[in-house]
């Protein structure tokens, strides 16, 4: 059965309790409940950290480990002015910044120039075609500006608002949109074989 | 027809396509994450919280004890209460000697309230007792506070209102 709207709307403010939950008892030096919101949160964490940072999988470990670090120390000081998964990606984003100045810039043009094939793709089936389908994303999200990927990755992957990707970038909904336009079809021209 | 920025450029064929990419990469789940998760949180959680000192009693002399130390395992001393759900917990010192605590609760609906603070504050104070030691001037029940900041329909260990 599908759910409904409301059922979903539901289900979204059940998850937000269950977060605010885990971050006060966290605040309160509950180890589990720590342990239990990166669980909540995590996968999500690391696939926005691993894109971020161009696929480099031990630098991606490093900018969540100072993410994870600084959330559990200040927990305790965690307001609740953002939901709980917008305050951990703003960590996670300010980390991934970090680490990409460290690293220096890739220079990369706004304009993207060349599709990516479709016809690499291996078997026909549906699980071959999704893997197919992410990887060829992963090349075309590696190639956006930072701030186009992150706003696609932020709206597009893990749903969240304009209002929520703006207060994570620490930019405004105006730009956000602009970022997310540009990202829009510059990724459907790098994936025009895809179609 | 989509409000979405950028969606105005793109074919149908074009949003259903990165509409598909964008669910195969959010179902996705990277095997190093399932790999690291575990060690990335334990050496979160190995990092200490900045917070005050507080002077235990032992027999040998005084130790020192962090509030965050106390809070925390005030905070597991409430566990066995299924009426509440512990939302704050205050440590009141005197420089660095312990005073009392302050212990702010959300509360089934219908629990009868006296009673409940009455084996909180019990509780406190034995924990404080074992923490602390035998410290000057002693913490007692009349120095443990209960604060009802909340009272919740369903298991307030589920429902906590912000």
């Amino acid at each position: 059965m599908l759910a409904t709207s409301s059922e979903a709307r539901g289900g979204e403010q059940l998850s937000l309790r269950a977060d605010a939950l885990l971050a006060r008892r966290s605040a309160l030096g509950d180890r589990q409940a720590f342990a239990e919101l990166v669980q909540r949160h995590g996968a999500a964490l690391y696939r926005y950290s691993v894109r971020m940072l161009g696929g480099a999988h031990h630098a991606a470990e490093d900018a969540l480990q100072e993410a994870l670090t600084k959330a559990w120390l200040h927990l305790p000081s965690f307001r609740g002015e953002a939901s709980v998964k917008t305050w951990l990606f703003r960590l996670v984003a300010n980390e991934c910044l970090t680490m990409r100045r460290r690293r220096g810039p890739t220079a990369v043009d706004d304009k993207v120039l060349v599709s990516i094939p479709a016809d690499a793709r291996s078997e026909p089936d549906t699980m071959s075609l999704a893997t197919d389908l992410r990887d060829a994303l992963d090349v075309a999200l590696g190639e956006l500006p930072w701030r186009q990927r992150a706003s696609w990755m932020l709206r597009e992957v893990e749903g969240l608002s304009y209002e929520e990707i703006a207060e994570i970038l620490g930019t405004s909904v105006a730009v956000v949109r602009g970022q997310l336009h540009r990202a829009r079809a510059n990724l459907a021209f790098r994936m025009e074989d895809w179609r | 027809m989509t409000s979405e920025p950028g969606g105005d450029l793109l074919d149908p064929e074009g949003r259903a396509m990165l509409r598909s990419a964008a669910s195969a990469l959010s179902t996705h789940v990277d095997e190093r994450w399932v790999e690291v998760a575990d060690a990335l949180v334990s050496r979160a959680l190995t990092t200490s919280r900045p917070s005050p000192p507080v002077r235990a009693s032992a027999t040998s002399g005084s130790v020192l004890v962090t509030e965050q130390v106390l809070v925390s395992h005030l905070r597991a001393s409430m566990d066995p209460f299924p009426e509440c759900e512990t939302v704050a917990i205050t440590i009141e010192t005197d420089g660095d000697s312990c005073t009392g605590a302050v212990i702010a609760l959300a509360v089934r609906f219908g629990t009868e309230l006296i009673p409940l603070a009455d084996r909180v504050r019990a509780v406190v104070e034995d924990q404080l007792g074992r923490l602390l030691g035998p410290v000057v001037p002693p913490v007692t029940v009349s120095s443990v506070h209960v604060h009802v900041d909340d009272v919740t329909r369903g298991d307030p260990k589920l429902d906590v209102h912000d």
